[in-house]
């Protein structure tokens, strides 16, 4: 038997939402950070935000599950054969007033697809950044073919041939 | 001896941020009791030789090995933005033809159009619903017309422009040529002329905004660039491109001074072109394969039915008139709205059923199995779709290019085994963030599929 959604179901849901808000404008940060990161080659800057990263995707999976138990536990009372609650389905079953949720529900979404898209960017621009050293690699290693001189204690140079090089970007 | 080392130690400290290690080492390298640390000592070669400026002229070897690598990568990026802005721009102008802010767009006015048919199945003698459909028709008629002068006038714009760029080619090859010359001329007295050999860069840079090349090098020093694979520049003989256009509606070739085409691929020039060629050519395409369907189709059931005053068959649209340049109502429906047939039986004015026969052609899948409100939804939505996807990939591009003029704007000179460890830790890192990339997307697309 069908029960119905109470308000302190949706009460629980909102706050659920808030925080996955607030979680996902974390996660914009961190990314937009992790871009800049990667243009200004900053290791210890990425290396540090890959770090903060990780940490704030297990605070967004708990976030996460904790709507999805939420968000279960509502959708059964009105669903119970549905196995894919989905938060815009359970706002249209309600018959109460969801303005404030339904609002949230849009900023909520409008935010993740922002994160998602940022994250797809900051993906192409690793792959690019990847290739690129790839190819500064090979560059390097086709160079120091030639190899170095080098100088003994009092400054002559020697019969050893060692492999290294001075790489100049800037001309 | 020691002030020459001195020189050259501060040149390398100039254009070394990073490397005073490697600058110091040069500089000491002929210092007794200094110890070469990771540095490549070949200068101390033209020291033996009694030419201390050796010392420049070697670093300034390598430099060239690692300066073309990264230039080629920002020349190669400006091409792609180059053609990504050109795309942006145009498809800017043809959302704008296409989208209007006060919504009349051309979805409205074919769904406006059926439905007033619609209305006057409801009440078929009505003379003031028949005077709507003329009203509505017209502007559909209107919208056709526009939206087919639009796409011309975008068009020649776009070729207008498509000129202004070859002009800008054209001078920038004899720029470059101009800079041949000089490095040529120093190249064979053994000096490097590096103020032309910087002009040059730049000037390849603006070239490169515009058009795709490949560059080598002759061995007196000087640049030669080949477009498309054709040769266009050689030491100081500059090609000329010539947009060519036979008649209107033509492609657009381009054609080099010597009669050779010339086929671009990237940069401002070769996304104008497609423009031309291709993009506008194809909507145009499109939209006048919706006005020909929509009258051949309302003149097919149109012409089975009868008006109010006599029992002619007649066409509502002007058959002999088909694109979206040309469409027009039927003279004898414009002036005597009566004609319109919304009856199935001559003599019959309370019939509804052609009328209803006309309301059905709005719900049919008569075109490329979709209705026509859907065709014309999918068409003026089109440049809208294709500019959002431009503009995401011109930031994902420009946050490339940024990176690497940062790096040639940062470590000028560094050892080799700190640039190799610094690649591989930077690779590592690159893959790890990567990782949690991917890991992250999974959780994105669990939740947007729960909200």
């Amino acid at each position: 038997m069908e029960q119905a959604v109470e308000t302190n179901d949706l009460s629980l849901l909102l706050h659920s939402v808030e925080n996955l808000i607030i979680g996902y404008d974390q996660a914009d940060e961190l990314l937009q950070s992790q871009i800049h990161a990667v243009i200004a080659n900053d290791f210890e800057k990425l290396n540090d935000l890959i770090s903060r990263q990780i940490d704030h995707y297990e605070e967004l999976s708990g976030l996460e599950s904790s709507f999805r138990e939420q968000l279960s536990s509502a959708y059964q009372k009105v669903n119970p054969d549905n196995s894919k609650p989905k938060l815009a389905k359970l706002l249209q079953l309600y018959t109460g007033s969801t303005g404030r949720l339904n609002a949230l529900r849009d900023d909520l979404l409008r935010k993740v697809n922002h994160v998602r898209i940022l994250s797809l960017q900051l993906l192409d621009l690793l792959k690019y950044a990847q290739d690129l050293n790839v190819n500064t690699l090979r560059a390097v290693m086709a160079t120091t073919e030639q190899h170095g001189v080098h100088y003994n204690q009092s400054g002559k140079t020697d019969g050893r041939s060692i492999s290294n090089f001075s790489i100049d970007q800037k001309g | 001896m020691k002030d020459l080392f001195e020189i050259a130690r501060s040149g390398l400290i100039a254009s070394q941020k990073n490397s005073t290690v490697t600058a110091n080492n040069i500089a000491n390298a002929d210092t007794p009791g200094y110890s070469r640390q990771r540095v490549n000592l070949q200068p101390v070669d033209y020291n033996i030789n009694g030419s201390s400026m050796g010392l420049g002229v070697k670093a300034g070897d390598v430099v060239r090995v690692r300066d073309g690598l990264i230039d080629k990568q920002i020349q190669l990026k400006n091409q792609e933005l180059g053609g990504l802005n050109a795309n942006s721009r145009i498809y800017g102008q043809l959302e704008s033809l296409f989208i209007t802010k006060s919504g009349g767009d051309l979805d409205k006015n074919i769904s406006d159009f059926f439905n007033s048919f619609s209305d006057l199945a409801n009440n078929p003698q009505d003379i003031n619903l028949r005077n709507v459909i003329l009203s509505n028709s017209q502007t559909l008629v209107n919208k056709f017309h526009s939206l087919s002068n639009g796409l011309n006038q975008i068009k020649d714009e776009t070729q207008k422009d498509t000129g202004n760029i070859i002009n800008k080619i054209n001078s920038l090859l004899k720029d470059i040529a101009e800079t041949n010359i000089s490095i040529a001329h120093s190249h064979a007295v053994g000096k490097s002329d590096n103020t032309s050999k910087d002009l040059q860069t730049q000037k390849l840079n603006d070239l490169s905004k515009l058009i795709d090349f490949n560059t080598t090098t002759d061995n007196n020093g000087a640049l030669e660039i080949r477009i498309g694979g054709l040769l266009v520049l050689s030491g100081s003989h500059a090609s000329s491109i010539k947009p060519e256009i036979t008649d209107p509606g033509s492609k657009m070739n381009l054609r080099l001074d010597n009669g050779k085409l010339l086929n671009v691929q990237k940069g401002q020039l070769a996304s104008e072109v497609k423009m031309i060629n291709n993009v506008i050519p194809d909507l145009q395409t499109k939209l006048d394969n919706l006005a020909s369907n929509i009258v051949q189709n309302v003149n097919q059931v149109h012409t089975s039915g009868y008006g109010l005053n006599d029992s002619v068959q007649r066409n509502f649209f002007d058959p002999s008139k088909t694109t979206a340049a040309t469409i027009q109502i039927n003279q004898d429906i414009q002036t005597h709205p009566g004609d319109i047939a919304a009856s199935s039986v001559a003599g019959e004015a309370g019939n509804n059923q052609n009328a209803l026969g006309l309301v059905n052609l709005r719900d049919k899948n008569v075109m490329n199995g979709k209705t026509f409100f859907q065709n014309a939804l999918g068409l003026i939505s089109e440049p809208g779709i294709t500019l959002s996807s431009i503009k995401s990939e011109i930031q994902t591009k420009q946050s490339a290019q940024q990176m690497l003029q940062n790096q040639q704007d940062s470590v000028s000179g560094v050892n080799l085994d700190e640039e190799l460890s610094k690649l591989i830790k930077f690779q590592n890192a690159y893959q790890a963030s990567a990782k949690v990339m991917v890991a992250g997307k999974q959780m994105y697309d669990t939740l947007l599929n729960m909200i």
